[in-house]
């Protein structure tokens, strides 16, 4: 029985029982153990059983712990005779005959191995999802009003939602200070930032937070100078005006469409008149009294301010352009004036030169003698004060470059080991996943080799078997064939005697002689007959010596002696707790009965 | 059964008068008003025929649709309806009224009920689950999302009209009572859904509920 | 898709340990972390954050509000945040700040980016209410037809209370066949999620 012993300890080991390497028969299983390997292949099994884990302590509880393992192993369908008994006094063919039950009712391999396989993004997505509806299907239920946003966190590591969404309104303007880019902001603008401006979680609320500065990035890094752009402006400041929900809205509008109107004075007679109507629009608007014939109306005179609009801006823009240009003919004029000057200034001066030349060349001679010796001097100076200079600069120079260079040294070296870094994880992660997929082939092929030993041993075995088989019947034969002779010889004995028995017989009434042989024929048969059914009896007895035998050997197997006085212990254990517990009873009864 | 209006009694007192068969004549005539509305010449022929005049006919023909009204309203059976003969009216006057009433009565509670303010009645569910895998601040991401389309209609209907759409065309004005609503769920809130609506349906199958009903509608 | 930040943003960022000192830096980090994901909590103000530098502080606030928001719009790890960051050649005391104060973050920066979106009616609750019909204007007698009123709604987010979205009223059959439509999808639902 030790090959099967041996299968039954390979595959508990295989299914990840933490059985010690020196087990190796299951005779040597504790309780403990068998507790521990059973428990783990019901749950294999059945994963949707509850069953215990692990042997507790205390007596009772061990009772009531094997009580229901057992229960647990006949309702998967476990025929045999199994109780407590079986797992806290074990013997050995019992555990044999419900491991090998278990063992043939666990999961085939094959079931479980559908990992490792190529995934792409299609189905890593697809694998998320089934896993989301399958965590959705079941958690219990949670109402929404005890949810953060309608988003739960199950146990998975990514968030649910399991609620309504917020819908994307961001603010579209956003204040946000912009100090240190440009130099030439107004000192006004920077007043306002440094006392006034609020702070972005002071222009949006929780709803909006998020979408106005995902929406404020996106805007900046598509188009740098959006907060300029009149037209843009414009439009949010209509719609906003349209919406007419908000009446700080419309206060704001109309101060920036004051604002436009001041600028463009050069249509000062289109201009007027449009504002003229913005602002009847505005007091209408203001006051929030729009019923459905006016609205009609002014948004026709909105379509047509919106036309005049679109003419005013597109001559600012002309007018813009005309005024660049402009500047850039005034720039050039400047340069040209201050050109002129300068000739003019050379000219003066040369004039006044040229009227007293003699004494004015004497003049220059001299100055140009005391500048040159003047330069003279400088010029020592200057050597004097250069050479320690630039010798010190060539030092620190030297210096410089040399620290230069171990800079750069060290930078190359962190950006060669910053590489290195990344390389070694990639191939850690490519490595940990061969690992992964090596193990499991590896596993796979044990368990082939194993299999492939074990079917060899149980060949041989049928073979035996078989063999065996074989000598048996010859040996059948042999006795059918003794019994054969045997008969065969005590039916010759039977006529035999019966012939002689009747001659005898005969001649002893004639003869004295006769008639002693013929008694002593008598006794001999009686003797002999006497001594065959003691041989009879005596095979009998030796048969049964060894149905005894057979049994005694079995009731040593079942450790019977061990057991008992487990048992003993047991029970001495128990009475000690019930013991405890009565006198524990007691001694409360006692404070209930004094209290 | 709640005895003749008044203004009723006078204006089928005409009936009282007449013979069965002028009393079929104008049971048909009021069937006819029902299906047709009202008819002055039928009128006119009937009072010829009968020798009264037409200003005569009409009010009976309206009481008789009147009665036919209210008898439907408190479902009169046969045996209330003799009590008309306190009213002077013969036994075979009353079993032509009786056939009229009963005749006429699936109809006018039919449109009894059809002018009984009318709501929503469940009558169809498409779904499609969606996964919603990017949105504009979360480009990654894997939710479960299960769109519904409740139809809803406030009418009732047969059984052997075909559930959605087949007849829309030929019942145009029928269409107009239909709703359509689109709505969307999550697994979990789904099976909660589920759980709360068959417990509902549980609750019209217990004994506490039969014995209510009973109670209130004997 | 790439992440690309704004040059608002990025000077917002590199200012945080020059302008401003590198503890002020690490106070106005937390701070605006905090206000960003529960702005509707009750925050002590900080006045010290706006002492020194006040035009600057509210930028990098919006800067590290930004960056935050984008790195998980966009699904970053640690480690790709911290790339990111030394590509524009931050204060390495305040770039290990901000990808701390990421990584302690980030489920609570996964549901705000979750919440936002459109999304039809979202059902999350039902109720329902069984009558019987006794007698009516039409009848004086009633039918005595048992009618479910069922409600499908889901509750404010703000206030909490309910809110019905779609109500209709169905007999016994009709709910039956309404929630075997309704089982039809829960159970194409586990067959879906079911393993392989």
């Amino acid at each position: 029985m030790d090959e099967v012993d041996n299968i039954i300890i390979h595959s508990l080991r295989q299914i990840g029982c933490n059985i010690e390497p020196d087990i190796l028969s299951l005779s040597s299983f504790t309780p403990e153990l068998l507790v521990e390997t059973v428990s783990m292949c019901l749950h294999l099994i059945k994963p949707s059983m509850n069953v215990p884990k692990k042997l507790p302590p205390g007596m009772a509880q061990r009772f009531t712990v094997t009580a229901s393992l057992a229960e647990a192993c006949t309702s998967i369908g476990f025929r045999g005779d199994i109780g407590y008994q079986t797992f806290l006094y074990s013997n050995v063919t019992e555990v044999r005959r419900v491991f090998m039950f278990l063992i043939e009712r666990l999961p085939k391999e094959s079931e479980k191995m559908v990992l490792a396989q190529p995934l792409d993004k299609l189905t890593l997505l697809e694998n998320e999802l089934q896993q989301n509806i399958r965590i959705q299907l079941s958690s219990p239920w949670i109402p929404q009003y005890c949810m953060k946003s309608g988003i739960r966190k199950y146990n998975s590591s990514y968030p649910i939602l399991s609620g309504e969404c917020t819908p994307f309104q961001p603010c579209i303007n956003l204040n946000i200070p912009n100090s240190l880019r440009k130099s030439n902001i107004p000192d006004k603008q920077q007043d306002y930032w440094h006392k006034r401006s609020p702070s972005v979680f002071q222009q949006t609320n929780s709803q909006t937070i998020l979408s106005s500065i995902i929406h404020k990035n996106d805007v900046a890094s598509n188009s740098s100078d959006f907060n300029l752009d009149p037209e843009e402006l414009m439009k949010s400041i209509i719609t906003k005006n349209l919406g007419a929900k908000r009446p700080s809205s419309a206060v704001d509008s109309s101060k920036k469409l004051n604002e436009i109107n001041h600028v463009d004075t050069s249509s000062s007679s289109s201009s007027s008149s449009i504002a003229d109507k913005t602002k009847s629009i505005q007091q209408q608007s203001s006051s929030g009294q729009l019923d459905g014939n006016t609205q009609e109306v002014l948004n026709s005179e909105i379509g047509k301010l919106k036309s005049a609009m679109d003419e005013l801006l597109t001559s600012r823009k002309k007018i813009l352009a005309d005024i660049t240009s402009i500047k850039e003919a005034r720039t050039k004029q400047e340069e040209a004036n201050k050109e002129l000057r300068n000739e003019r200034k050379i000219r003066e001066r040369t004039c006044i030169l040229l009227e007293n030349p003699e004494e004015n060349v004497k003049k220059m001679d001299m100055v140009l003698a005391a500048t040159k010796e003047r330069m003279n001097k400088l010029m020592e100076q200057w050597k004097s004060h250069k050479d320690p200079l630039v010798k010190t600069l060539e030092k620190s120079k030297s210096k410089n470059s040399s620290s230069f260079e171990k800079n750069r040294v060290i930078q190359n070296e962190i950006k060669v080991v910053r590489d290195k870094i990344s390389e070694i994880v990639d191939d850690l992660k490519h490595k940990n996943n061969l690992h992964a997929q090596l193990t499991t082939e590896l596993q796979k092929v044990d368990n082939k080799i194993s299999r492939n030993a074990y079917t060899t041993r149980i060949l041989e075995i049928v073979g035996n078997i078989r063999k065996q088989k074989n000598d048996i019947d010859k040996v059948l034969r042999d006795t059918r064939e003794l019994q054969k002779e045997i008969n065969n010889i005590n039916g010759q004995l039977d006529r035999q005697f019966t012939v002689t028995d009747d001659l005898l017989y005969k001649t002893a009434r004639r003869d004295e002689h006769s008639k002693k042989i013929y008694k002593l024929l008598a006794t001999l048969h009686s003797d002999c007959s006497d001594l065959v059914t003691l041989v009879q009896e005596t095979g009998a007895v030796l048969r049964e010596m060894r149905d005894v035998e057979d049994q005694i050997e079995n009731e040593k197997s079942r450790n019977i002696a061990k057991n008992l006085e487990k048992i003993t212990s047991d029970l001495k254990e128990m009475e000690k707790d019930s013991k405890n517990l009565q006198d524990k009873i007691r001694q409360i009864e006692n404070e209930i009965t004094q209290g | 059964m709640a005895v003749l209006r008044n203004e009723q009694r006078e204006h089928l007192k005409i009936l009282r008068e007449k013979s069965p068969e002028a009393v079929v004549d104008l049971c048909k005539l009021a069937i006819d008003y029902l299906n047709n509305g009202p008819n002055e010449k039928k009128y006119s022929a009937v009072a010829k025929k009968l020798n009264t005049s037409q200003d005569l006919v009409q009010p009976t023909i309206e009481a008789l649709v009147c009665l036919l009204i209210d008898a439907t309203k408190s479902s009169v059976s046969e045996a209330d309806f003799e009590n008309l003969k306190t009213s002077g009216f013969s036994l075979d006057q009353i079993s032509i009224l009786w056939q009229f009433v009963s005749s006429k009565r699936i109809f006018v509670e039919n449109i009894l009920r059809a002018t009984s303010p009318r709501e929503f009645r469940f009558r169809d569910l498409e779904w499609r689950l969606d996964g919603k895998i990017a949105s504009r601040s979360l480009l990654y991401q894997a939710n479960p999302i299960i769109i519904i389309k409740l139809h809803l209609d406030t009418e009732q209907v047969s059984e052997h009209r075909s559930v959605l759409g087949a007849k829309r065309d030929e019942s145009k004005k029928k269409y107009e009572t239909a709703k359509q609503f689109l709505l969307q769920t999550d697994p979990n809130n789904l099976v909660h859904i589920i759980d709360v609506l068959e417990r509902a349906l549980l609750e019209s199958k217990t004994h506490r509920m039969r014995d209510m009903l009973k109670a209130l509608h004997v | 898709m790439t992440l690309s930040l704004s040059n608002e943003v990025v000077e917002g960022l590199k200012g945080l340990g020059v302008e401003i000192g590198i503890e002020l830096s690490k106070k106005l980090i937390a701070n605006a972390v905090k206000l960003a994901l529960y702005s509707d909590a009750n925050i002590p103000s900080n006045p010290e954050i706006y002492a020194t530098n006040p035009a600057f502080a509210k930028q990098s606030e919006y800067a590290v509000v930004t960056v935050l928001f984008l790195a998980t719009k966009y699904g970053y790890d640690s480690q790709k945040l911290r790339n990111l960051l030394e590509q524009h050649g931050l204060v390495a005391a305040v770039l290990e700040e901000i990808v701390k104060v990421y990584d302690t973050n980030k489920k609570d920066l996964l549901i705000n980016n979750l919440k936002i979106g459109h999304s039809l009616p979202h059902i999350t609750d039902a109720e329902w209410r069984l009558t019987c019909d006794v007698k009516s204007s039409a009848s004086d007698k009633g039918s005595g037809d048992l009618t479910y009123r069922i409600s499908l709604g889901r509750y404010r987010e703000k206030t909490g209370e309910r809110e019905s979205t779609v109500e209709f009223v169905c007999n016994p059959e009709e709910l039956q066949s309404f929630i075997g439509r309704l089982k039809e999808i829960e159970r194409h639902c586990e067959k879906i999620s079911a393993p392989k």
